[in-house]
């Protein structure tokens, strides 16, 4: 890792903002100073502007099963894709192709990847043996994983299962549009205990700093 | 709610699992995949302290559950470092717990004879389109519920003596999972579905996983008033509601107050 990263001291480069950590900082460069992403990451990255052992691992999981000669090129996943349809740039064909093109860095910036359904369907016909839903997954976390682009109610999720071990917590039922009662007046049963956050919490701070710069 | 009180009209009580979390599959699947195996395992690995297995009505949590376990087994640096983080809560992972979908256990363990012996109230004529989901039966190279071609939901359905019927798009996606990020391109894929729906002439469309349902009910109560979307009106079910209906056991109880379709049209007639 080039050595101006460390030398940031957790301060955005752009404006004045102190950061809590360095992925912090990506996110907010991210969403901040979109038109600056690729800038620091070249320069902060030496040019690899991408965590090369994150990349590495996750392109020879899955994409490394995609190759030019094993496409025959038919476009049955963007038939089967229930996405391309009424979507006009989701197509999961143009995107394999643009990744065996080698335009990474388009398609990781445009924010249409996200419209994957992950249904899969544009594995079933892919007589190539090489589904491009795998593929898309990949793309999408490195994408979040950049800054690039991560849905902002994806991330609201990712804070509700922080705060509370689940998306929503529904403690009351909304049964008119201004009429909500508790669930218990409805007969509903009584959701399970939450976790014990204290140590759930830990748990993820302790993932999230295994996965972190080493 | 419903799987509740319709899997105990067929014997089996169900118990909740105290401590559980989300699985992560929605969204720590795409920000954080370490983080996302971490919750799955965990939920996997307090259902074991337990000595129980998983029953999930969600297809979602169960393809979640495959993929987890599948990718664990063949990664021992993944599964030392989801270990480290189980271990902080005294939490152990090893895979002696079994997570089986709902319509696994209602259609391969209990078995479409019991429940259509156990049928009180059989739902004659009644022509019900169904929407296994994508995750019953994709991606079929890992081992799921149902078959490429999926037929036990229509079986289930039919062991209730209602009538299942094929209509075009069957196994199409409900365009749920892109609600988050892309809203409209959501409800334009649900809206396709419910127009070959409605087109189709049936009473209703039976589905089995809580997505497609959210799909496919709340979105005809947000369609409402977008322009270019008609309004369709066509009574979304969950399976166990109407197993529950057949069972003889009260709407209320099954929570069909809460369908936002005109989901009276189908327990009325």
């Amino acid at each position: 890792m080039d050595k101006d990263y460390f030398s940031l001291r957790l301060k955005c480069p752009y404006c004045d903002e102190h950061l809590t950590s360095h992925k912090a900082l990506r996110v907010h460069i991210g969403k901040n100073h979109k038109e600056k992403t690729d800038e620091f990451m070249e320069k902060y990255f030496g040019g690899r502007w991408i965590e090369v052992d994150f990349i590495s691992l996750m392109l020879r999981r899955s994409v490394g099963a995609l190759s030019e000669e094993d496409c025959i090129e038919c476009g049955g996943c963007d038939v089967a894709c229930p996405v391309s349809v009424i979507h006009e740039d989701f197509r999961p064909f143009d995107i394999s192709i643009q990744l065996l093109e080698g335009n990474v860095r388009e398609i990781l910036s445009s924010d249409v990847i996200c419209c994957c359904t992950s249904c899969y369907a544009c594995g079933q016909n892919c007589r190539a043996g090489m589904p491009p839903f795998d593929v898309i997954e990949t793309l999408m976390n490195l994408s979040a994983r950049i800054g690039y682009h991560y849905p902002r109610r994806y991330r609201e999720y990712d804070k509700s299962i922080l705060r509370s071990g689940v998306v929503q917590r529904p403690g009351t039922m909304k049964v008119a549009d201004l009429t909500r009662l508790a669930r218990e007046d409805v007969g509903l049963p009584k959701l399970p205990a939450q976790p014990d956050l204290a140590s759930f919490k830990e748990a993820i701070r302790m993932l999230a700093d295994m996965r972190g710069l080493q | 709610m419903s799987a509740k009180e319709a899997l105990r009209g067929l014997g089996l009580e169900l118990v909740e699992m105290d401590g559980s979390s989300c699985c992560g599959y929605p969204s720590f699947r795409l920000s954080s995949p370490l983080t996302w195996h971490f919750l799955t395992a965990r939920n996997m690995a307090l259902a074991e302290r337990m000595g129980l297995d998983i029953i999930t009505i969600c297809n979602d949590c169960n393809l979640s559950f495959k993929r987890v376990k599948k990718a664990l087994a063949q990664d021992p640096q993944l599964k030392e470092n989801v270990d480290k983080a189980l271990a902080l809560e005294g939490l152990e992972y090893n895979t002696k717990s079994e997570a089986h979908h709902v319509v696994e256990v209602l259609h391969d363990m209990i078995g479409v004879e019991r429940i259509s012996d156990s049928v009180e109230k059989p739902l004659e004529n009644l022509r019900l389109a169904t929407q296994p989901g994508c995750h019953l039966f994709r991606p079929s190279e890992l081992g799921m519920p149902d078959e490429a071609e999926p037929h036990k939901l229509d079986a289930l359905v039919e062991a209730l003596g209602a009538q299942a019927v094929d209509y075009p798009g069957k196994l199409d996606c409900c365009g749920a999972s892109v609600y988050a990020p892309d809203e409209g391109s959501s409800l334009k894929v649900a809206y396709k579905k419910l127009r070959s729906l409605k087109d189709s002439r049936l009473d209703g469309v039976v589905t089995i996983c809580p997505h497609c349902f959210r799909a496919l009910d709340t979105a005809q109560g947000a369609l409402r008033g977008v322009s270019g979307f008609e309004r369709l009106k066509v009574p979304v079910i969950y399976y166990t509601q109407l197993l529950g209906l057949a069972l003889g056991v009260n709407a209320t109880r099954l929570g069909l107050q809460f369908n936002e379709s005109p989901v009276e049209q189908v327990y009325r007639l």
